[in-house]
């Protein structure tokens, strides 16, 4: 019997201890959309930039994305770019869960609008770091969209 | 028992708050301000805290004493229950935990797995169970990642990571121009948890002798106050977003070929959407043209079976990849 909750799971065998998690998530998840995809063209330090990405689930304006890890400290997530842009691409979410498995605990970390930077402003540094390392034509040589 | 999210209440909302700063900093005295609290005083820093401003308290030198104290009536009759510190409760749970099992007597990992079963058992009783607030208070140390010094909650053992998940509120104590702060937004230099427009940074007001302290008691009351206009607020939003779920959902069910799925995504386009139901019923318009062999002709501005489609136009639609990596 496991708990459908976040928290711990019986480790004392491990395939069923990641199936336990699974059936766990999947009650949480029940009824979400999966692996849905959106883009977003933006203007960012004079470059046109082509945000792409595909959100886990998402339901009732919650972006949940689904992290396995090895090792897991809380804040883990805390700077990721991951969630200011996802929450850019979908602007009508209010949240963004990561929900995290390590093997033997489950864990959340919740990130609001509020609660981080733009993706503008992280898109910004990126960009003026290329510039100081010098590594922006290598950027804009390798990561330029096919044309279609 | 499933309720819709207008019959939710929260006016018996108890919350969990982590609190933490460098030692001396006032924690005990911030925590004592919730409403009626009791104090697990597991590092014997009471008698630290001004006489005045005391509260029950259970001191212990075994777990066990603890768990017995948890079947009093003080205990009982206690809103809030302040473990103070963490840290310790780790240390004094160690000689327990030995006990426990005999693989965890001679291997540490072992010993810090019950533990952390054991802080997350308790903390869940406490909150869930007993219905109380709970306050823990963490020491914090420092930590240098790349060029910044970060502080991190001070605990043997990983105990400190699963204290996170189930807090409401989360905090940094510390001293800018001797007044004293809560920090609870995240930062470069330490973690914190914001919730219910409980964010930013709180001063902590000085206690002038026989004045009350009952800053975390009006923290509480706020973020409850918060918590029920959010809830006002969003009520609407959820009823639009419920019914062009159930409409929506209805009309891709109902489609079985190219033209009725091209009505139902043009009723769907045209319906009124809130929070993220667009998004997601796009995702079940693709998933059902997926199903039913159709894909999005944008020159004939409708659904057409993909064996009519030339090949190279296939994947050119919903989910193929544009970018170069």
């Amino acid at each position: 019997m496991y708990r459908a909750t976040l928290g711990e799971f019986d480790t004392e065998s491990k395939p069923d201890c990641d199936l336990a998690c699974a059936i766990s998530f999947g009650h949480r998840l029940k009824g979400a959309a999966y692996q849905v995809r959106a883009e977003k063209q933006v203007k960012l330090g004079g470059l046109d930039i082509n945000l792409v990405g595909v959100a886990d689930f998402i339901r009732a304006g919650k972006i949940i994305d689904i992290k396995r890890v090895m090792r897991y400290e809380y804040g883990k997530y805390q700077f990721s770019a991951q969630h200011p842009m996802y929450l850019e691409l979908w602007p009508e979410a209010v949240r963004f869960d990561y929900l995290i498995w390590d093997g033997s605990y489950a864990y959340q970390e919740t990130y609001r609008r509020q609660d981080c930077e733009s993706i503008y402003t992280i898109g910004k540094r990126f960009l003026d770091y290329l510039e100081g390392a010098d590594l922006m034509g290598t950027y804009t040589a390798k990561w330029r969209e096919k044309e279609e | 028992m499933i309720k819709k999210p207008d019959e939710l209440s929260f006016a018996d909302k108890k919350f969990c708050m982590v609190l933490a700063g460098q030692p001396g900093v006032g924690k005990t005295t911030v925590a004592l301000s919730a409403p009626n609290p009791i104090l697990f005083d597991l590092d014997q820093g009471v008698s630290r805290v001004k006489a005045e401003h005391r509260c029950l308290t259970s001191s212990n030198d075994t777990y066990e004493g603890l768990l017995a104290d948890l079947e009093t009536p003080e205990y009982k009759a206690a809103e809030t229950v302040i473990l103070d510190t963490g840290g310790s409760l780790v240390q004094l749970m160690q000689p327990w935990a030995k006990k426990q099992d005999a693989k965890a007597a001679r291997d540490g990992r072992a010993m810090f797995g019950i533990i952390k079963r054991e802080f997350d058992r308790l903390t869940h009783q406490i909150r869930n169970i007993d219905k109380k607030n709970i306050i823990i208070i963490f020491h914090t140390t420092e930590v240098q990642k790349g060029d910044t010094i970060t502080t991190r909650l001070s605990c043997e053992g990983s105990a400190k990571d699963i204290v996170w998940t189930p807090a409401d509120l989360g905090c940094y104590m510390h001293i800018m121009g001797g007044k004293r702060y809560l920090g609870f937004t995240p930062t470069e230099e330490y973690f914190a948890k914001s919730c219910f427009g409980i964010s930013g940074i709180r001063e902590v007001p000085e206690l002038a002798p026989g004045q009350k302290n009952d800053f975390l008691t009006r923290l509480f009351e706020e973020a409850k106050a918060n918590l029920l206009a959010d809830m006002q607020a969003f009520a609407p939003q959820k009823d639009i977003y419920d019914s062009a779920m159930t409409a929506g959902t209805e009309l891709i069910n109902q489609a079985k070929d190219a033209e009725s799925l091209g009505v139902a995504a043009a009723t769907i386009k045209a319906m009124e959407h809130a929070l993220t139901s667009k998004a997601e019923l796009g995702k079940m318009i693709g998933d059902k043209a997926k199903e039913l062999h159709l894909i999005w002709n944008k020159e004939e501005g409708k659904y057409v079976s993909t064996d009519s489609q030339p090949a190279e136009q296939l994947g050119k639609g919903n989910g193929s990849r544009k970018s170069g990596k």
